[in-house]
């Protein structure tokens, strides 16, 4: 099975790396930050050329930031979900722009909605947000109906 | 003060287009800089339409958070119910009896026409064919008053939910279906002779706005941009989902990489809209069209993270789901097909371009911005 | 509500008849209702019959159409829009959001109250309101310019400091010269 493949291949390749088939054509591998840049650029030499998505999940219980990396294959059909834990007192993470070009306005997104910084990206402007001064909104901490609530009612 | 006084950037003039601009397809703003009619440098400024979508979703349940998904995309709104309802099946186990795949086949495909008439109102309107609008629209009309008979609501459904769909489709439905089908065909045939193969649209937009095969795999492009430089990648095929696995329809692709070749894929994937809504229509099964699903006010789901995929009018639409053993979603993040096209692919291919074709190349790569702003 | 006999408004009421069916909305889309805006003015509801039709320039528009929810960053844009119509100009309201937030109440980057920004003279119902509705709210627009209460516009120059004042608090000090977008083209 090819998912099967894959994972072997990955677990060989990486000592660090925990890899495992969800189901068909789902395969999740978990592995430290430091070693992300070169899981990607294995992956991308394997086929894997398309950068799907970059997302961040906040897990304010573990004091931790968990980025996922989505990298899918036209051939195979596979889909990679590549997790990465960050602190989260001090989210910095290397930008992936030198392997994956598009994930440029992903990091982009993620820094102004969590606050983490992306060394190696150096246009981390606001995209969404204009003049925003409260905590990073997507995080756990922050309220949205209390801000709205303060805000756009205040009469 | 002659022509070597002024200095390059006084010849340059900065210029907004949009918001509010007859060309902008939707509420967003790119501003140029331009020397006479051709443009330097393009800066994206969008969030016009931002909501916070997926914080709000992690503050409502699973079934209360349907009203907010169809609204993620105006556009196109039945994928994005697709995306939530897949995901949460998937994590939490829940199968779809196959009368309720059908239906869903026919509520995307309809989605997806729809959606599509959209395109064809931008593009165009980017180019002066306004006489395609009217004709585009009254057919959107009628598919429109189609979902009202279904779901009771022009625009957004809340019909398809998790274990299938909110109710059977009902009588009288299929027949109008049917007698739709021929009726848009004639239209599409008329809009072929006045658009298509048009002197004018062929001029405008034959070797405009090229987009490589390599460059498209290198920047994250699904959808009809890709699959008109020859690649062809359709999630519907890759990964079939709902009914078609079981349904017979073919991928068209182009080699031109050109604005042409875009707009040829999808005229192409309108006829196939079509064919796959007829064959739905003659091999539905019988049977119930939903699977039961917990209490919504005690429905917990234990700890998972999955990743759903489907393919909308504009490109690979996805979703990444977490649940956290509660009974809201933790972390539901949509990935829209725009967003690469519009911040990655659109302001290089811009760069050289005159000011017209701003709103043509917007509606050539089908960006909908409400997909990149959520 | 004065009666006229039939065909003798242009004759008694030459202003009156003359905004009421030609009212043209200006070209921005705000907001997801937006979508319903097509088949209002072309072929399948023909917005054209009562005079209407979407003009470019907002000096050369007399209505405003908010089309649903406005996120701060478009709030901006809408008054600045407002205040370059030549007056008399007339806002309409469309959908539940600006009502009173409508589905989005809870959501950090959307105002909640329409009328602390703007002076609105129609609301209508609804999310999204059908073209039928918007249509029956346009004929309410109508009614209220012959009957001389279509006077948004007056109460906007009148309460000049109370709309301001809820502009500023909600948006900062400085909105109208906020031209942050050229800066960065400029870099």
């Amino acid at each position: 099975m090819k998912e099967q493949a894959l994972k072997e291949k990955l677990e060989a390749r990486f000592a660090n790396a925990q890899a495992y088939v969800q189901r068909t054509q789902r395969v999740v591998v978990s592995l430290p930050q430091e070693e992300l840049g070169t899981l990607l650029m294995f992956l991308k030499d394997e086929g894997y050329h398309q950068l799907t998505l970059i997302s961040c999940v906040d897990w304010i219980e573990e004091g931790q930031f968990e980025l996922v990396y989505h990298v899918s294959s036209h051939d195979t059909g596979i889909h990679v979900m590549a997790r990465v834990r960050i602190d989260r007192e001090n989210p910095v993470m290397l930008s992936m722009m030198k392997v994956y070009e598009n994930a440029q306005p992903y990091e982009r997104e993620i820094h102004e909605f969590f606050g983490v910084d992306f060394t190696g990206n150096d246009d981390l402007a606001p995209l969404y947000l204009d003049d925003w001064r409260d905590l990073p909104p997507m995080r756990r901490d922050f309220d949205t109906a209390a801000y709205a609530e303060r805000v756009y009612d205040h009469e | 003060m002659s022509e070597e006084q002024i200095t390059a950037r006084e010849k340059e003039v900065d210029l907004l287009f949009g918001p509010q601009h007859p060309g902008v397809s939707g509420n967003f703003n790119i501003t140029v800089t331009v020397e006479g009619e051709t443009i330097h440098k393009v800066r994206m400024n969008l969030g016009f339409l931002h909501r916070g979508f997926e914080k709000m979703l992690e503050t409502v349940g699973f079934l209360p958070g349907f009203p907010f998904v169809c609204r993620i995309n105006v556009m196109d709104p039945d994928h994005n119910e697709q995306i939530y309802a897949m995901a949460i099946e998937e994590l939490a186990g829940i199968e779809v009896p196959p009368r309720a795949q059908y239906i869903r086949t026919i509520v995307l495909e309809m989605g997806r026409l729809q959606s599509h008439i959209l395109w064809l109102n931008g593009m165009a309107g980017a180019m002066g064919f306004y006489t395609i609008n009217h004709w585009g629209m009254i057919q959107r009309d009628e598919i429109l008053d189609m979902f009202s008979m279904i779901a009771g609501a022009r625009v957004y459904h809340i019909y398809i939910l998790p274990g299938g769909v909110r109710r059977d489709i009902p009588d009288g439905f299929a027949e109008r279906m049917r007698a739709f089908i021929p009726d848009f065909k004639k239209t599409l045939h008329d809009i072929d002779a006045v658009m298509f193969n048009n002197r004018v649209f062929r001029k405008r937009t034959e070797g405009v706005g090229i987009l490589s095969k390599e460059d498209a795999l290198r920047y994250g492009v699904t959808g009809a941009p890709l699959r008109a430089t020859g690649v062809a990648y359709d999630v519907r095929k890759k990964e079939p989902y709902a009914a078609y696995g079981d349904l017979e329809f073919e991928v068209p692709t182009r080699t031109g990489c050109d604005s042409y070749s875009r707009a040829m894929v999808m005229r192409a994937e309108m006829d196939q809209s079509l064919s796959i809504i007829e064959q739905a229509l003659e091999r539905m099964p019988e049977g119930p069209a939903w699977n039961r699903t917990p209490n919504p006010f005690k429905w917990n789901i234990q700890k998972n993270e999955v990743y759903v995929r489907v393919e909308s009018g504009r490109g690979e639409l996805g979703g990444f789901a977490v649940s956290d053993g509660s009974d809201k979603i933790r972390r539901m993040n949509y990935r829209g097909p725009s967003l690469p096209h519009g911040l990655v692919v659109l302001p290089k291919l811009l760069v050289g371009m005159s000011v017209p074709d701003i709103a043509h190349m917007v509606s050539s790569l089908n960006i909908s911005v409400p997909e990149i702003d959520r | 509500m004065e009666k006229y006999k039939r065909g003798t408004m242009w004759a008694t009421h030459p202003y009156k008849w003359g905004q009421k069916y030609s009212i043209w909305p200006i070209h921005f889309c705000t907001g997801c209702g937006s979508i319903e805006i097509p088949p209002t003015m072309l072929a399948p509801w023909d917005a054209s019959r009562f005079g209407m039709g979407p003009m470019a320039s907002p000096r050369q528009a007399n209505m405003l159409m908010i089309t649903g929810y406005l996120t701060t960053k478009t709030l901006k844009y809408v008054i600045r829009t407002y205040e370059q119509m030549l007056t008399p100009r007339y806002v309409v309201s469309f959908g539940s959001c600006p009502i009173d937030g409508g589905l989005y109440h809870i959501s950090y980057n959307t105002i909640n109250h329409l009328e602390w920004y703007l002076p609105v003279d129609v609301w209508i119902a609804g999310c999204m309101p059908r073209p039928e509705a918007f249509l029956m709210g346009v004929n309410k627009l109508m009614a209220e310019i012959d009957k001389g209460t279509a006077d948004g516009y007056k109460r906007y120059e009148e309460n000049r400091d109370y709309y301001r004042a809820h502009q500023e608090k909600t948006l900062g000090h400085d909105f109208m010269n906020d031209l942050k977008q050229v800066e960065w083209v400029m870099k």
